[in-house]
């Protein structure tokens, strides 16, 4: 189902929650792999979803389709990762640990994660990148959004975009080449 | 003609160049997993949240439970502010009521001058037997004060020193 007969449903009478079934259902596991990716943790991931989703649901009636449906959840589940990292990294900074060592570490035990030798480092790699570069990358890589949609994602113009994920390419790249050139 | 041999050297730079290791298919592959069913329980978790069921109360406990901790944490720092206060006032307080008595003491010395003729009375009834009878110490000392409060001319010290038997040189030494 197509974003805006959703939206046109929501409007309906007593079909509110029906049609936000419809969206949690459509966006749901997008969103969720979009979170995991970034933060490379299911019970985290799991957490910021259900956060994204009741303010999508709180928010949802002011919503004034200037933008695509879309990229408004994934404007409001990216701020809410943003700001959960930023909050951690504080916390690991106020402990004098290092929030990085702590991702790649829960990366390695984590039991949920299938990966080959190349995704870990690439992954690694990831965890190494600054918060908004990394969402700029994971959406660009993995979500193959366009630049278009992720400047309204993230609020920033096409060109400092484009410039981002340029460096965040040759930076995973480099340490990619580094660790399997040895 | 010159642009056409840079584009070719820039195609063979890209035939000769090793292939992008981002390029790597299995690389876009997720490789992280979830437990079978998740994303369909989603929707019950999320009602929860929306309709408050457990999440709010929840919530609300950790609410309470956060202001508690920070009124706590408020009681501690003002009794123990409180306390540091207490002690240091007690001992100032104190310290300064000592003083107070000590200025008290003082000044009330200071208020009373004590006259000479108290004085003589005193070393007159603690000091007698040094330096012989009460009465005759007091009035011999009475009239040498008075004697004291006249002006003393030369004359009368040369008279006194003569018939005092004082050796001659030091009468000498004295008029000069």
């Amino acid at each position: 189902m197509e974003d805006k007969e959703i939206l046109i449903i929501y409007k309906e009478e007593g079909k509110q929650e029906y049609a936000f079934n419809l969206l949690v259902k459509k966006y749901s596991e997008r969103l969720y792999w979009h979170i995991r990716k970034l933060t490379c943790s299911h019970d985290d991931a799991n957490d910021l979803l259900q956060s994204t989703l009741v303010k999508a649901w709180k928010y949802l009636p002011e919503f004034r389709e200037e933008s695509k449906l879309y990229t408004w959840l994934y404007r409001i589940a990216t701020n809410e990762t943003l700001t959960f990292l930023k909050k951690k990294r504080l916390t690991a900074v106020l402990s004098l640990s290092n929030y990085e060592a702590i991702l790649e570490n829960k990366l390695k035990y984590d039991s949920s994660f299938n990966g080959d030798k190349l995704q870990l480092a690439l992954q690694k790699a990831i965890i190494k990148l600054p918060d908004k570069q990394k969402a700029v990358f994971s959406l660009r890589y993995f979500q193959d959004l366009k630049y278009e949609e992720m400047s309204e994602i993230l609020n920033t113009s096409v060109g400092a975009l484009k410039a981002s994920y340029h460096h965040a390419y040759q930076k995973i790249k480099a340490e990619l080449e580094e660790t399997f050139d040895e | 003609m010159k642009f056409n041999n840079i584009t070719n050297t820039r195609k063979m730079d890209k035939k000769q160049k090793p292939t992008d290791i981002l390029q790597t298919p299995s690389l876009k592959e997720n490789p992280f997993t979830v437990q079978e069913g998740y994303f369909s329980g989603i929707e019950d978790e999320l009602h929860a949240k929306i309709h408050g069921r457990g999440s709010e109360s929840h919530s609300t406990y950790s609410n309470l439970r956060t202001v508690m901790a920070m009124a706590a944490m408020f009681a501690l720092i003002f009794g123990l502010g409180y306390s540091v206060l207490y002690i240091t006032n007690t001992d100032n307080t104190k310290s300064r009521r000592d003083s107070i008595n000590t200025t008290t003491s003082s000044a009330t010395i200071a208020e009373d001058p004590i006259s000479d003729t108290e004085l003589l009375q005193y070393f007159g009834q603690h000091f007698g037997q040094y330096i012989g009878d009460e009465a005759s110490y007091n009035q011999e000392t009475l009239r040498n004060i008075k004697v004291a409060e006249h002006p003393v001319n030369k004359e009368e010290i040369e008279q006194y020193l003569i018939d005092s038997n004082v050796p001659s040189l030091v009468v000498i030494a004295a008029l000069e």
